[in-house]
């Protein structure tokens, strides 16, 4: 008994004792060390600059590789990058690139117009983010500085899904993939140094940046499979900085005085697609009176603690065309008064269910009580993801409630969701509106900034009108970072860690 | 014991095949393409298009699977993953050390537990010990282990700073996940030792060993304990062989990225050659797991050696 006893206290002291060595380095060791530790929630493709589309792809190739050019996304100023300058041709078809002479890649190598046309082409040919460089037909190097794009026809937001399109080293991809994500190599402020476990990346910053060098000497970034760890983790001052915080953990992250969080705006939006198609959503009336019917505040208060915009509009508010269009407001009555007009004797049971996936459980559950406010009974099913996407596409589900984002703030990346040629893509209500067609081809290749806005803001009242879609809310990014952190989250996910630096 | 050994190993290929053909036929019949899953909602019918043809899936099935065999039978190429491209045995076999390392650690202490906890549950039976140690073991067998796993962490590395909270870079970030794992499967193990220690103890060999003089500890140890463990030693090698797979829960709370994550996320996608190979390796790791179980036995139990020998 005494023995047994001893032993079972020599485990607990050795246990404890164990214990006592501290961690992780401390979060204020981090500063000193000038160094960023960065939590996401993501996992990683690859260190390519084009296979792949999940936050950390991207948030890695905007240390590793840069575009020509940088673009606002939503004021559209430009900031000369890899290209110190650009010509137009007059048809607008050509843009000429001159590159800047004094870029180095990470191996030593100078850049030249082959890495770019080689990256180009890569990017084009990616079935993750092709469709940045659908406008363009070719590209070709004049010369070792010199770039020529040649579009299929004019596009007026090329120059913004440009800047979504990063360079890397031609050499060292051409030797193989496998070997490239070894060692990538490109021209960005951050080079590779590790990768470790698949859950930890670290980069150094390059000192041949053509640029000033990063004020960040070493970013690691830790990736996560959960919001909630990586919500844990920010707290107990395992992590400097975190992407992609949840609502429902945002109370405990911001009460830390330490901690600050910041709101981003994003093009994530939440919305209910009526396939026109189907009864009863055939009858304009009806759509307009679920979007009267749904209590959009109340919908975000149940799902994402109120983070969030609740809007109707269909494009992304952030975008200068949707001033002055008009919302749907909150209004049950005038919703019962349309349904009565339409025809319809209230209550009424939909023939279809309302699909959704397991993530918009709550949404759905939100918009239930909303609809069975104004009558409309309706029923729940979850879908496995990809049995949801399949319906849509087909055709075959008439009320679904999804989440959507797009890459670029701009108009034209809704054009699938309104027109005929997107009705086995993003066209969930198969709409059809040859009005809104017209206009929104016509408004792709207007140059003028001014004369874009205004045929994108008529599109956009047509659609309204016509409320294919209910939307519900856009849904920003909740990131959270360290007081002594000096950070530029950007917009919609357009981070560059080199712009981060410690106070 | 080798002609044994050597015929169990044969046995395995015919099992392989049957998973195989299983895997691929529910991955077949399940609603959702790769291509849209892979791609995202907003990928329009030529990306799509272009997709299925580069991965061969606008085939029919009999086409595909056998493409997939002949595949492995002639260049032992079990293809490259639809999302990464990498090739998917460097994948898996990056992850599992990670897997291997928990599962391992977790099996280890869940038995040192189990079994001597169980032991003296079982000696000391109907004493206030048994009963609390039997109370507990239930109680940790019924809490679910994300919920342990997550209180742990809110306790030692939240409030008290003492270990990690996620990750797999030092022994420290171990800890936890081994301790939320090795104290439920322990709480099982305690119940299965206790209950066939207490079968064993009133056998009438241990009667006569302990009539001829044997000590108390001989007697526990070398002769009822022994016999208890069969059925133990096949709990634990089915433990461990589902726990190489199967911790997901934990690796998603502790974010660490094990083969359990690879899988399941790998699933989502639909991604065919991924999910076979993680799958095929699983199978082929449980039955090698299984043949050391028996082959174990032999040392435990004189009968079954004999057996084997002959």
């Amino acid at each position: 008994m005494k023995k047994r006893f001893a032993i079972v206290m020599t485990l607990i002291m050795t246990f404890s004792l164990l214990a006592g060595c501290s961690s992780e380095s401390e979060q204020s060791g981090s500063a000193e060390e000038n160094k960023l530790i960065l939590g996401i929630e993501s996992e990683l493709t690859s260190f390519d600059v084009e296979n792949g589309d999940f936050a950390l792809d991207f948030v890695i190739r905007r240390c590793l590789y840069e575009p020509l050019v940088h673009v606002d996304p939503v004021s559209g100023e430009e900031e000369m990058r890899l290209a110190e300058s650009y010509t137009v041709s007059d048809d607008k078809t050509v843009y000429t690139f001159k590159l800047r002479p004094d870029v180095k890649m990470h191996d030593g190598s100078t850049l030249t117009a082959d890495d770019v046309v080689y990256s180009l082409n890569l990017t084009k040919e990616s079935s993750y983010v092709g469709k940045n460089l659908s406008a363009m037909k070719q590209a070709r190097a004049v010369d070792d500085h010199t770039v020529e794009v040649t579009l299929n026809a004019p596009y007026a937001a090329f120059m913004k899904n440009l800047s979504m399109c990063f360079v890397l080293s031609a050499e060292a991809h051409r030797a193989g993939t496998d070997a490239f994500n070894e060692e990538p190599v490109g021209c960005g402020p951050y080079k590779f140094v590790s990768y470790e476990n698949d859950n930890k990346i670290t980069l150094e910053a390059f000192d041949e940046y053509y640029r000033d060098t990063a004020p960040i000497e070493t970013i690691e970034i830790r990736m996560f499979a959960d919001t909630s760890s990586l919500a844990i983790a920010m707290e107990s001052g395992e992590l400097d900085a975190a992407a992609g915080i949840n609502p429902v953990d945002y109370e405990n992250v911001v009460s830390n005085d330490n901690i600050v969080v910041d709101e981003i705006a994003t093009t994530k939006f939440c919305m209910l697609s009526m396939n026109e198609e189907t009864e009863p959503f055939n009858d304009k009336k009806v759509r307009q009176a679920i979007n009267y019917a749904i209590d959009r505040q109340f919908v975000l208060d149940a799902s994402r603690e109120g983070k969030g915009n609740p809007t109707s509009l269909l494009f992304n508010t952030a975008m200068t065309c949707t001033e002055g269009v008009e919302e749907y407001e909150y209004d049950p009555e005038k919703a019962k008064q349309l349904l009565e007009e339409a025809g319809i004797s209230l209550p009424l049971t939909l023939n279809t269910k309302l699909s959704t996936y397991e993530g918009c459980k709550t949404e759905a559950e939100a918009i239930q009580e909303s609809l069975a406010n104004v009558g409309i009974n309706v029923e729940i099913e979850i879908l496995e993801s990809g049995a949801l996407y399949g319906g849509l596409a087909s055709g075959d589900i008439p009320f679904s409630l999804t989440r959507l984002g797009t890459s670029a703030v701009d108009p034209d990346q809704y054009y699938n969701m309104v027109s005929e040629n997107g009705f086995s893509s993003l066209n969930y209500s198969r709409y059809v509106n040859d009005e809104v067609e017209e206009l929104m081809v016509q408004a792709r290749s207007e140059q003028d900034e001014e004369e874009r806005d205004t045929l994108y803001r008529e599109a956009l009242e047509i659609i309204q009108d016509d409320a294919p879609y209910a939307v519900i809310y856009e849904m920003p990014d909740l990131n959270a970072s360290v007081k002594n952190l000096n950070v530029n989250w950007g917009l919609n996910g357009m981070y560059y860690l080199y712009d981060f630096s410690w106070k | 014991m080798y002609k044994y050994v050597i015929k169990r190993v044969l046995l395995t290929i015919p099992v392989l095949l049957g998973v195989l053909l299983i895997v691929f036929t529910i991955m077949s019949l399940t609603p959702g393409e790769p291509a849209r899953l892979i791609l995202g909602a907003s990928a329009d019918q030529a990306a799509i298009d272009a997709f299925n043809q580069l991965h061969g899936l606008d085939a029919t099935f009999p086409e595909r699977l056998w493409n997939y065999l002949k595949d492995i039978v002639t260049d032992l190429d079990f293809g490259r993953s639809y999302r990464s491209d990498k090739p998917v045995f460097d994948m898996i076999l990056g992850r599992f050390p990670i897997t291997f390392m928990l599962a391992t650690l977790s099996i280890f202490f869940s038995a040192v537990i189990g079994i001597v906890l169980g032991v003296v549950s079982a000696v000391k039976q109907y004493s206030k010990l048994d009963a609390t140690l039997t109370v507990t073991a239930m109680i940790f067998a019924s809490i679910p282990s994300f919920w342990l796993g997550m209180m742990l962490i809110l306790g030692f590395s939240l409030n008290l700073h003492m270990f990690p909270s996620h990750g797999a870079d030092s022994w420290q970030s171990y800890v936890l996940p081994v301790l939320t794992l090795a104290v439920s499967a322990a709480a099982g193990l305690l119940r299965m030792t206790r209950s066939a220690m207490l079968e064993t103890i009133r056998m009438e060999y241990i009667r006569t060993a302990r009539a001829k003089g044997a000590s108390p500890r001989d007697v526990i140890y070398k002769h009822a304990l022994k016999n208890a463990l069969l059925p133990v030693v096949t709990s634990l090698g089915i433990s461990f062989g589902t726990s190489l797979g199967g911790a997901v829960v934990i690796e998603t709370v502790f974010s660490i990225p094990g083969l359990g994550m690879l899988i399941v996320n790998a699933i989502r996608d639909k991604d065919f050659p991924l999910v076979m190979a993680s799958i095929l390796f699983l199978a082929a790791l449980f039955c090698l797991v299984m043949l050391i179980v028996d082959l174990i036995y032999a040392f435990i139990d004189p009968r079954i050696k004999s057996k084997y020998l002959n």
